[in-house]
């Protein structure tokens, strides 16, 4: 049975399973738009890295979606 | 009274008069943007827009009233008006058109600073390759219902648009569906100028570095810090990402 991890999405408090990816975390979330801006521990995540992310405990992530309205 | 302020004084307001600067949309971002920067004392403002104000636009679109929209007053001329009303001395030129890449040039010649308050995704990227092209710095900002971003572009210095959003933007958040609050335009729109200002005055060091995202239902402000250390180059500017700041 994997473990847990605490990370912290969009201010909330979240456990996920240990080694979860950033696009699966991005699926859970419904946010996969192609403007989204991902952000973790204050750090811009650029599209092309987000397979390579594994969420680590105590990650800060942040799922922006943009406005642009005026 | 503004001339106060550490890094502005005489020598600061004669740089702003002397100034020129392109606001593209007159709604609920570009009319605070405008009066802010008119009240300022940017000696020349291009104000463009091609839509005429509706009853819907007054919670957040201040520069108009109900009179206007009686009228259906095309934006960029009721804006003219009201804001040679709050600075006379400023040169006002009112342009009722929609920015797109066949005038784009036409309406950024002759200016220090571009204000992005568009309304729609696109024109905005057109925007940022236009500006590259023409090593013209501007501010980008965005906002839907209570929540929105700003950004700072200098060619050639700082990540551009197209850096942010490689796989470019959809309307996936959009006022028509989720509305626009009055107080997250209007504070949008004054950091937005702020920026600007900063960039007529030459106050480079302190602009906003990286993407500020403002949420205020609740509130919060975050500054998203820029980072790609080892990707390909953006294929809009060719920036490839180091620490703005170490």
């Amino acid at each position: 049975m994997s473990e847990n991890i605490s990370i912290v999405v969009d201010g909330m408090a979240e456990a996920v399973p240990q080694g979860l990816s950033l696009p699966r975390l991005i699926l859970l979330h419904q946010a996969q738009h192609k403007d989204l801006i991902v952000e973790i521990n204050g750090r811009f995540v650029h599209p092309r890295e987000y397979e390579r992310v594994a969420l680590k405990d105590g990650d800060r992530v942040e799922l922006i979606h943009p406005a642009f309205g005026g | 009274m503004q001339e106060r302020l550490a890094g502005w004084g005489p020598e600061g307001q004669a740089r702003l008069e002397g100034s020129t600067a392109v606001v593209l949309g007159l709604g609920g971002l570009g009319g605070t943007t405008a009066m802010l920067l008119a009240r300022a004392g940017v000696g020349r403002l291009r104000l463009v827009d091609p839509d005429r104000v509706a009853l819907d636009n007054l919670h957040r679109q201040i520069l108009y009233g109900e009179a206007d929209a009686a009228q259906a007053a095309p934006k960029a001329q009721a804006a003219a008006r009201r804001l040679a009303s709050a600075n006379g001395q400023v040169r006002l030129e009112a342009v009722q058109a929609e920015f797109q890449e066949s005038n784009g040039a036409e309406l950024l010649q002759g200016t220090d600073v571009v204000l992005d308050c568009l309304d729609r995704p696109q024109p905005r990227f057109v925007l940022n390759e236009l500006c590259l092209k023409l090593g013209l710095p501007w501010v980008h900002a965005g906002v839907v219902a209570a929540q929105g971003q700003l950004l700072v572009v200098r060619p050639g210095t700082t990540p551009c648009l197209r850096c942010w959003f490689p796989g470019g933007a959809e309307p996936s958040f959009t006022s028509a569906e989720h509305g626009v609050i009055g107080p997250a335009a209007s504070v949008l729109a004054s950091l937005q100028a702020n920026e600007a200002l900063k960039l007529l005055l030459g106050q480079d060091q302190a602009l906003l570095a990286g993407m500020l995202v403002v949420r205020l239902w609740p509130p919060s402000f975050r500054e998203v810090r820029f980072h790609r250390v080892g990707q390909e180059p953006c294929p809009a500017c060719g920036y490839q990402a180091k620490p703005l700041r170490p």
